[in-house]
């Protein structure tokens, strides 16, 4: 599958799933705190803490983003960059983990079709 | 299902804001991609887990202290990296083989002769095209802090792993219209801005190339001589970096690269001293302002200006920094650096004492911090009087105001997109950084010029007012781009032609300055042009000095050419006929400085350029006598070694020829023997020549003869052992010089010998 594709496909299905899409912001964010978009949620940081109120509460988006951080890692690895593109889905106050979990494993097993044996999850764990 | 703690699953954007627990999905290569140790699962660093999707559960906001307070509403948040899920998809061995990077790569291969080039190179060259032309699309220029300075860094790697893998042209705009072509129809912002980026990154790249090249040389004589100790000297790293920009970061990257390591400690501690340097220089302001921050200035009241319309006034000592040897006072007339414009100097008279102030610093919650010589003898709260430096205040008010016509006339030639980028006026000269792509032409800044002289010779009025920012939006002033402005705002208005936003001291009327003039023309760094200036009594005292240095320079030509002209005809050339050649006359100077009192820009660049042609004129000139004169004594040389084909001495079967000629200097004995060789196929040339400060050998053996083992090096050695000299020179052809003249032809006489003694291998 093309990337081209691979993005159209995933905002279709939260799309579908009552998302917003929303475009991608710029890579120079007007958060101050941050020197570039690093990730998705970047945009939607007022809505998370209710300095705004969204006009939708889901939002789907493939955000260009850049990070310096894994600039040694670069070419070494197979999977660093320092400009990637994020898929993401987001929920402002609408559903929670379960549903957020439920989306992602459906998406990834019957719409990009793969084996669910090739899967694995890591948790938050707390020890007290 | 795997459980980490904090680290791994605990996601946040920053040190502050939201954040929550994290569930992360991996995808499983299969052991065979592990590391095969026992405790190996998603996390580990090794191939086998590949993290494809975090979703975050941000339920907290963490706040400055560190503390997580609960947010309102519980929200979701989930990244997946595309080039990830793609790689997956697409069964690619890595994110590089997807269809993302590969035709980025491919380029890259065509444009490199390696057959195998390295792919780490091929990865970061596509990675980084991507950035960099994602990064210009969204507003972003190469510069030396910020994001700015991550686009500078980012061009320079891709460039430098180019030169690695051998690409010798500049090539990441050929790459950047790849990344915009693939991506364009998803993110239109880079086909909307295509030309723009390419012309950011052609500049930045070719800007760096050069400086690139003049480092990695020198880099390679540092190789050569650490090559013991595998280690860069950090004072060398330094020596790059402070004398020929050349960044420490790819000083660092290129050792790493050849297996040296640089010594960053040392390279620390130069950077140090350089800074301590300036310090004790006491040129270092930020240091003083930073130093001076720390300090509790609760108690101060802003300082009140009037430096805007007075040039005395008494003031009360407010308070005393006695180890940066600054002084605040209740009010003042000096101005303190900002806008662009230098800070005043003049004299505070303590008592009957007047102390020198240096400079005059602010931009600290409206106090005014005067730098002074001594501190000593002011008391807090004890009257003082003080006087400005008025000579030096009224220079800088030509060139602010000079800088404000110069923006106006750039928007009226250059067009709407010329926007200020950073200014500063002194006394002595002005600089104006603007946005704008292209070199000026010669006939926009001649334009650019004679409009600001227009607009002095006009004596236009400079009103000063005061208004709120909307209302002088609405005037349409011009403000730089992110400055902060007050509800109240200054605004310097020359008629209708230029309105700015500005707190600086200025002219009371556009007459005052005199005249105006550009001096340079430069690109500071991608879409950023500099132009410098100078205005009034300095650009006069500049232009009268630049036409004295013309007729001093084209008098020491001439006293060139007519001896030159002399000697030619000494050695039978043709007569020297003095019909078009003249001095640079007083009254030739004097139109220069009557065009800087007319304001008429256009006639003084004529002036001066016709000056630099007729310099140019004598050095051709000069050239060429040279040339003759040098014919002319070959020719002379030839003569004197005329019938030498039937004079050469057999030597054990060698074809010898010396002979000792008149005074020659000895490109033109090599110029002798090079028609010489020819004639003599297979022999043994000497010439030598009677120099009036020293006796000269040149010595030619012919190839078959070399091949036998005959080496001028050897033999020219001989000779110049005699005469007390040394020699050495190319295969075939040597040299060699010596003081003894008298003794030549026993040189001659030694090397015959030799050649008799030791045949052939000598």
């Amino acid at each position: 599958m093309k990337a081209k594709d691979v993005r159209k496909k995933f905002l279709q299905y939260f799309q579908e799933k009552g998302h917003q899409i929303v475009p991608s912001s710029s890579l120079v964010p007007k958060d101050p705190t941050v020197l570039l978009t690093l990730a998705g949620m970047l945009q939607f940081k007022p809505l998370f803490l209710g300095l705004e109120k969204p006009t939708y509460n889901r939002a789907t988006s493939v955000q260009k983003c850049i990070r310096m951080n894994d600039i040694e890692n670069v070419g070494n690895t197979s999977r660093h960059h320092t400009f990637f593109e994020m898929l993401g889905n987001f929920s402002f106050g609408d559903y929670f983990k379960k549903d957020a979990i439920v989306f992602a494993w459906v998406l990834l097993s019957n719409g990009f079709g793969i084996a669910q044996e090739k899967l694995w999850i890591a948790v938050f764990f707390f020890f007290f | 299902m795997v459980k980490l703690g904090e680290d791994n699953n605990f996601w946040a954007a920053g040190p502050t804001g939201p954040c929550g627990p994290c569930s992360e999905i991996y995808y499983d290569f299969g052991e065979k991609f592990g590391c095969g140790k026992p405790d190996c699962k998603p996390g580990c660093d090794c191939e086998r887990f590949l993290e494809i999707w975090n979703l975050v559960f941000i339920e907290f906001n963490r706040n400055e202290k560190g503390e997580l307070l609960p947010l309102p509403s519980k929200n979701i948040d989930t990244g997946m990296g595309l080039e990830r899920i793609c790689r997956i998809l697409e069964q690619a061995p890595s994110n590089f083989d997807t269809d993302l990077f590969k035709p980025l790569m491919d380029r890259v291969k065509h444009l490199t002769h390696m057959k195998e080039p390295p792919i780490l190179s091929l990865r970061i060259i596509a990675d980084h095209a991507r950035a960099v032309t994602h990064l210009i699309a969204d507003g972003v220029l190469p510069s030396n802090e910020g994001r700015g300075y991550v686009l500078r860094r980012l061009i320079r790697r891709a460039v430098l792993h180019g030169k690695f893998i051998g690409v010798e042209k500049p090539f990441l705009t050929e790459l950047s219209k790849e990344v915009i072509h693939q991506n364009g129809e998803v993110y239109p912002e880079l086909i909307e801005h295509s030309s723009y980026i390419l012309k950011v990154l052609e500049a930045e790249e070719g800007n760096f190339r050069t400086t690139l090249d003049k480092g990695l040389d020198l880099l390679q004589v540092l190789f050569q001589s650490s090559r013991q100790s595998k280690k860069i000297p950090g004072e060398e790293a330094f020596k790059l970096h402070d004398t020929f920009g050349f960044p420490f970061d790819l000083t660092v990257e290129i050792a790493k690269e050849n297996g040296f390591e640089v010594d960053k400690e040392a390279f620390d501690r130069e950077m140090e001293k350089q800074r301590e340097k300036a310090r004790s220089a006491g040129i270092n302001k930020e240091d003083l302002l930073s130093a001076i921050r720390k300090m509790d200035l609760t108690k101060l009241k802003p300082t009140k200006f009037l430096g805007y319309e007075k040039m005395e006034t008494d003031a009360k000592v407010a308070e005393i920094f006695p180890f940066q040897q600054v002084v605040v006072l209740d009010q003042t007339i000096f101005y303190p650096e900002g806008g662009g414009q230098v800070g005043d100097t003049g004299i505070i008279t303590v008592g009957d004492k007047g102390i020198r102030v240096t400079n005059t610093l602010g931009a600290i919650d409206g106090i005014i911090f005067h730098v002074v010589d001594d501190v000593e003898d002011f008391k807090i709260g004890e009257r003082v009087s003080m006087r400005l430096d008025i000579a030096k205040r009224k220079a800088t008010e030509t060139h602010h105001t000079a800088t404000h016509l110069l923006q106006a006339a750039l928007v009226h030639v250059l067009g709407k997109q010329v926007k200020q980028a950073g200014s500063m006026v002194s006394p002595q000269r002005f600089r104006f950084d603007f946005t704008y792509l292209e070199a000026l032409t010669p006939e926009q800044i001649e334009k650019v010029e004679s409009l600001v002289n227009h607009k002095i010779k006009e004596d236009l009025e400079v009103e000063i007012s005061y208004t709120s920012l909307e209302e002088a939006k609405q005037l349409g002033a011009t403000a730089l781009f992110d400055e902060k402005y007050k509800d109240r705002v200054r605004v310097v208005r020359i008629n209708e032609y230029s309105i700015e936003l500005c707190g600086g001291t200025h002219v009371k009327h556009t007459g005052e300055i005199g005249f105006f003039r550009l001096i340079s023309d430069s690109a500071i760094s991608a879409g950023i042009r500099r132009i410098e200036g100078v205005c009034g009594q300095e650009a006069k005292i500049q232009v009268i000095y630049e036409g004295k240095k013309y007729r001093d320079e084209l008098n020491e030509l001439l006293k060139k050419y007519r001896f030159l002209q002399v000697e030619k005809e000494k050695l039978g050339g043709s007569k020297f006929l003095e019909t078009d050649i003249f001095e640079i006359a007083g009254t030739e100077l004097d139109n220069l400085s009557r065009a800087v009192d007319r304001k008429d820009s256009v006639s003084l660049r004529k002036f001066l350029q016709h000056l630099a042609g007729r310099l140019e004129w004598v050095n051709d000139r000069i050239k060429k006598v040279e040339k003759e004169i040098e014919g002319l004594k070959v020719g002379r040389g030839w003569e004197e070694v005329a019938g030498f084909e039937n004079q050469t001495e057999d030597i054990k079967g060698i074809s010898f020829y010396a002979k000792v000629l008149t005074s020659f200097p000895s490109h033109v004995l090599k110029d002798i023997v090079d028609k010489m060789r020819p004639v003599i196929k297979s022999g043994i040339i000497v010439l030598a020549a009677l120099n009036p400060d020293k006796a000269l050998f040149v010595i030619s053996v012919s190839d078959d003869l070399t091949k036998t083992g005959f080496h001028e090096g050897h033999l020219v050695k001989i000779l110049a052992e005699v005469v007390g000299g040394r020699g050495g020179g190319r295969p075939a052809l040597a040299e060699a010089g010596g003081l003894d003249k008298t003794k030549v032809n026993e040189a001659i006489t030694k090397l015959k010998e030799h050649l008799n003694n030791a045949n052939p291998l000598s």
